[in-house]
């Protein structure tokens, strides 16, 4: 094809990537890149949005198909496991919340992590040393072992585990080869529902044990968002994330 | 998996059956995608506040259209289904997070729908079969009466914008929205090169948007 300086203009308009993403042709790291702009960038979600709302207007040829009664018993069951575990979702969200909940938002991630996870839930359930997931789960119904699978739009970067007990410590394995740049660290934060988000701690090189004795009892549990951000050397000084997300994935029990 | 077991059987349960209820009022029901009377942004903040009967009448309303559209994406209803269902599950999840001041819930939820759809539809791996037969007819923007539509004038602009754009960049914008192709899917299909078919989509995304600003 040939390049002409009008493509090229294009190709960098934000507004148009805007587009690219609401059309849903922007994949893969392109994605990832552009969502992780989306969590600070309140104009380029006005963009998504724009886009989606005049793209709907494509859905007129389509035809609706009538869904089988058991569909909205599922969704309704589905509602009920995660309200056992999650509260209800409020409207009073702190504004880091709100930004970071926006990465679950745009990607719907939870559930691409929990098929993630499972790949990876035997594999990393070796290396972090359970004596024996599976006695855990059936013996100590309060302290079961959740796994998470931080990814970076779809390529699994860091493995959580916190094994047996929500008191952890909580296991990160690399599994992505990827490490903070130099002179910046990444830590690592759960997010549960609207609340704040709270810091479990700086992730180091190789696996990293974080204990979690100062946190909040039953923090971590199936639900859970974690999410890994890029901060100052040592972690955030704010004790809130500062710097942008790069990794998320969601909580859920081991097999 | 840790989900997969009760799922499976879900599935397997639901192909035995052949037969598909409608739910309680649907089909009847529709929502207005109007921003000054955003029902569907209505309800979702009402979702927000812990209302399940706002769930259902959202559910209600849209699942009939969303299925449509999910079902078409990925070429198989039951994954249409799981896409459906994740899809309720996540606006249920998400409703704090909807902003009105963006757009309309309408939007806002088949946003949700179709990035679900697409993620499905990479981890599954399938092709959504193309029918020309219905590429015209999605062609024809406005032509059929679909649940709920966005305001007439909104469809109108759209249609008529549409129609100003090439064919080859109709097409793919249409194959990427409602089919849930990727660019080199398209380029697959029209069998060309997979920089022309980035540039018509892009060059017709740019054309779209001056067309609908002007």
């Amino acid at each position: 094809m040939t390049r002409n300086p009008r493509s090229d203009q294009d190709a960098q308009d934000p507004d148009l990537l805007a587009a690219e993403y609401a059309l849903g042709t922007l994949r893969g790291d392109a994605r990832a890149a552009f969502e992780r702009d989306l969590t600070g960038n309140p104009a380029l979600r006005a963009s998504v949005a724009r886009w989606q709302e005049r793209l709907s207007g494509l859905l007129t040829g389509v035809e609706p198909v009538t869904p089988p009664t058991e569909l909205w018993t599922r969704i309704l069951q589905t509602v009920d496991e995660a309200e056992t575990v999650t509260p209800p979702p409020t409207r009073k969200l702190s504004r880091a919340a709100r930004l970071w909940n926006a990465v679950a938002l745009w990607r719907g991630l939870s559930l691409t992590a929990v098929a993630a996870a499972c790949a990876l839930a035997v594999m990393i359930t070796r290396p972090v040393g359970t004596p024996d997931p599976s006695v855990t789960s059936t013996q100590q119904p309060r302290g079961r072992t959740v796994i998470a699978v931080l990814q970076d739009g779809g390529r699994a970067v860091f493995a959580v585990q916190v094994a047996g007990s929500d008191r952890g410590p909580a296991s990160i394995t690399p599994v992505g080869g990827e490490s903070a740049p130099a002179g910046r660290s990444y830590e690592l934060w759960a997010i549960e529902g609207a609340a704040a988000p709270v810091s479990l701690g700086v992730v180091g090189t190789g696996v990293t044990r974080l204990p979690l004795e100062h946190l909040p009892p039953n923090l971590l549990r199936p639900g859970v968002l974690l999410a890994i951000s890029l901060e100052p050397m040592g972690g955030s000084p704010t004790g809130a994330p500062t710097g942008p997300v790069l990794f998320t994935g969601t909580l859920v029990e081991a097999l | 998996m840790v989900r997969g077991g009760p799922r499976v059987r879900e599935w397997v349960t639901a192909v035995a059956s052949t037969e598909f209820d409608t739910p309680e009022g649907a089909g009847r029901a529709s929502l207005s995608a109007d921003p000054a009377t955003d029902d569907a942004g209505r309800l979702i903040l009402r979702c927000a506040a812990g209302e399940r009967a706002a769930l259902h009448t959202l559910y209600t309303a849209m699942a009939p259209m969303l299925l449509g559209l999910a079902a078409r994406m990925l070429g198989d209803r039951r994954l249409g289904e799981e896409a459906v269902q994740d899809c309720f599950v996540q606006v249920w999840r998400n409703a704090a997070q909807f902003d009105p001041a963006l757009g309309g819930g309408r939007s806002w939820m088949i946003g949700i729908l179709r990035f679900r759809a697409i993620d499905l539809r990479e981890s599954e791996r399938r092709r959504a079969p193309i029918n020309p037969m219905e590429m015209e007819a999605a062609d024809q923007a406005g032509a059929l009466g679909a649940t709920p539509p966005p305001p007439m004038d909104d469809r109108m602009a759209l249609r008529h914008c549409l129609g100003q754009l090439k064919d080859a960049a109709r097409h793919s914008i249409m194959m990427a929205y409602v089919e849930g192709c990727s660019h080199a899917e398209i380029a697959e299909r029209l069998d060309q090169p997979l920089g022309t078919v980035k540039s018509w989509i892009l060059r017709g995304l740019a054309s779209l948007r001056e067309c609908l600003e002007r």
